[in-house]
């Protein structure tokens, strides 16, 4: 078994482990697949696994307690889940090894704003997978002609759009004529230490994006800032002043088109204001490899 | 012989009431010690948002050190999975404790809560715990002065009876 999946197995409920453990011995080739496990309370848990959601395992369903939905938050966050105050708050907590826990409950509101999360019915664990040699057809595009262009990677979740911008990130970053990349990674969901053992690229942590955006481009003089799910008002402002300075930035939003994507109201206010020279929509072919969508906003659609 | 065994007896009968009275004490000198890790939980939550496993190893106390607690709890980083680690090192050191059964209530309260929920209820679950074991505190410190000199005088009486009836 795999140690990203492996590793996770002691957190979860045993019922819940063993059944995973025993999925995943009858087909090992599922191991490689599996992006998501989500434990509901009360209700079946479902495996995410080469885009297929499975929750019924040999005609069984594996169904956890509140109580253990609870103790499984406990046990991934080392029984310190108020550290991970702020990042509750926002629906999520990242972990050492790149893994990301999506958080839901009942919300106690004050003021318009998140206050507390109680009662947590549904636990949604995405596992990172360290996917190399799948940027080369984007690398082409924003490098056409040596010198990188900012791109805008769009997708509907899940798609692969983190995984893409990592692969990017690392070989920009990489070997003979690797290049200053700034990551701006929010969430931490970037990096992987196995990805980036050659890199170079230098990663803001934690940093709000419109800050890490502003701190990258003043501080690291980077050749490219690389930047995951923009779409805030603050963070259109930092990559209009950004790009002033002519650092080329490559970010990622959700959508399913050029076209949705561009009538969101911030992104469409980068677009307008030619931020982005290439909008690039990604999916995957029956195989899983990636497939790109070009649209060159000087141009027209290739 | 005779009387050497009735001074022995005498002897171990006072020893008995000097040890539990040091009991009483003792337990008094652990409730401060727990209030006094309460309320470092308390700061370095409030102030640091700490991890659990951080706000131990930056607690220092001889009387918590003394009954294996404090070792007890920050043995606990050292599992695969850490969690629960106040519960197992209460469960690991309880016979070596001297607070009463209402004390150990709230230290389980205060295991069963700690890391275990967003920082504003933990802190309202912390100071309840903080609230409880002052009252805990309180009657200790009334028990321990009452007991021990009751202890002491219980064991001497006793220890003086026996030499006597055996004289």
């Amino acid at each position: 078994m795999e140690d990203r999946i492996k590793n996770l197995l002691p957190y979860l409920p045993h019922h819940t482990s063993a059944t995973i453990s025993a999925l995943l011995s009858k087909n090992a080739g599922d191991e490689k697949e599996l992006t998501e496990i989500r434990l509901h309370a009360d209700r079946p848990t479902s495996l995410t696994a080469a885009g297929k959601n499975v929750s019924s395992f040999s005609g069984k369903h594996d169904i956890c307690t509140r109580e253990e939905i609870s103790k499984t938050l406990a046990k991934l966050t080392e029984d310190s889940v108020h550290t991970y105050g702020d990042m509750m708050r926002e629906g999520f907590i990242n972990l050492e090894g790149g893994y990301r826990v999506g958080v839901c409950g009942s919300a106690s509101v004050s003021d318009g704003a998140i206050r507390s999360v109680y009662g947590l019915t549904t636990l949604c664990i995405r596992i990172p997978r360290a996917v190399r040699n799948v940027e080369s057809g984007l690398l082409k595009v924003i490098s056409g002609d040596g010198d990188i262009k900012s791109a805008l990677i769009y997708s509907l979740p899940c798609v692969g759009k983190t995984t893409l911008i990592r692969a990017l990130a690392a070989a920009m970053s990489s070997g003979e004529g690797a290049r200053r990349v700034a990551v701006v990674d929010t969430r931490n969901e970037i990096y992987m230490s196995e990805m980036f053992r050659d890199s170079t690229a230098d990663f803001l942590s934690g940093y709000p994006r419109a800050a890490g955006i502003e701190i990258a481009t003043r501080t690291l003089s980077p050749e490219v800032v690389i930047c995951d799910e923009i779409g805030g008002d603050a963070e259109a402002r930092a990559i209009l002043s950004a790009q002033n300075t002519g650092v080329p930035l490559i970010a990622t939003a959700h959508g399913k088109s050029a076209a949705e994507v561009v009538r969101r109201p911030n992104i469409k206010v980068l677009c307008d204001a030619g931020v982005f020279r290439y909008l690039v929509g990604i999916s995957r072919d029956a195989g899983g490899a990636f497939m790109l969508d070009v649209t060159d906003t000087a141009e027209g659609e290739k | 012989m005779k009387i050497i065994g009735a001074v022995l007896l005498f002897f171990a009968c006072m020893l008995a009431g000097i040890t539990l009275g040091e009991r009483k004490k003792k337990s008094v000198l652990e409730c401060e010690a727990f209030l006094d890790l309460f309320r470092h939980a308390r700061a370095e939550i409030s102030c640091f948002d700490t991890p659990t496993k951080l706000i131990w190893r930056g607690f220092e106390n001889a009387a918590l050190e003394k009954n294996g607690f404090l070792p007890a709890l920050k043995m606990a980083e050292m599992s695969d999975v850490y969690f629960d680690a106040f519960k197992t090192a209460l469960d690991k050191t309880e016979r070596e404790l001297c607070v009463s059964d209402e004390a150990k209530k709230v230290l389980r309260t205060f295991g069963g809560a700690i890391g275990k929920s967003l920082p504003e209820e933990q802190l309202s679950i912390i100071d309840l715990c903080i609230s409880q074991m002052n009252d805990v505190l309180e009657k200790a410190k009334n028990d321990a002065k009452r007991d021990s000199k009751l202890y002491f005088t219980l064991g001497l009486s006793l220890g003086a009876v026996i030499f006597i009836m055996m004289l």
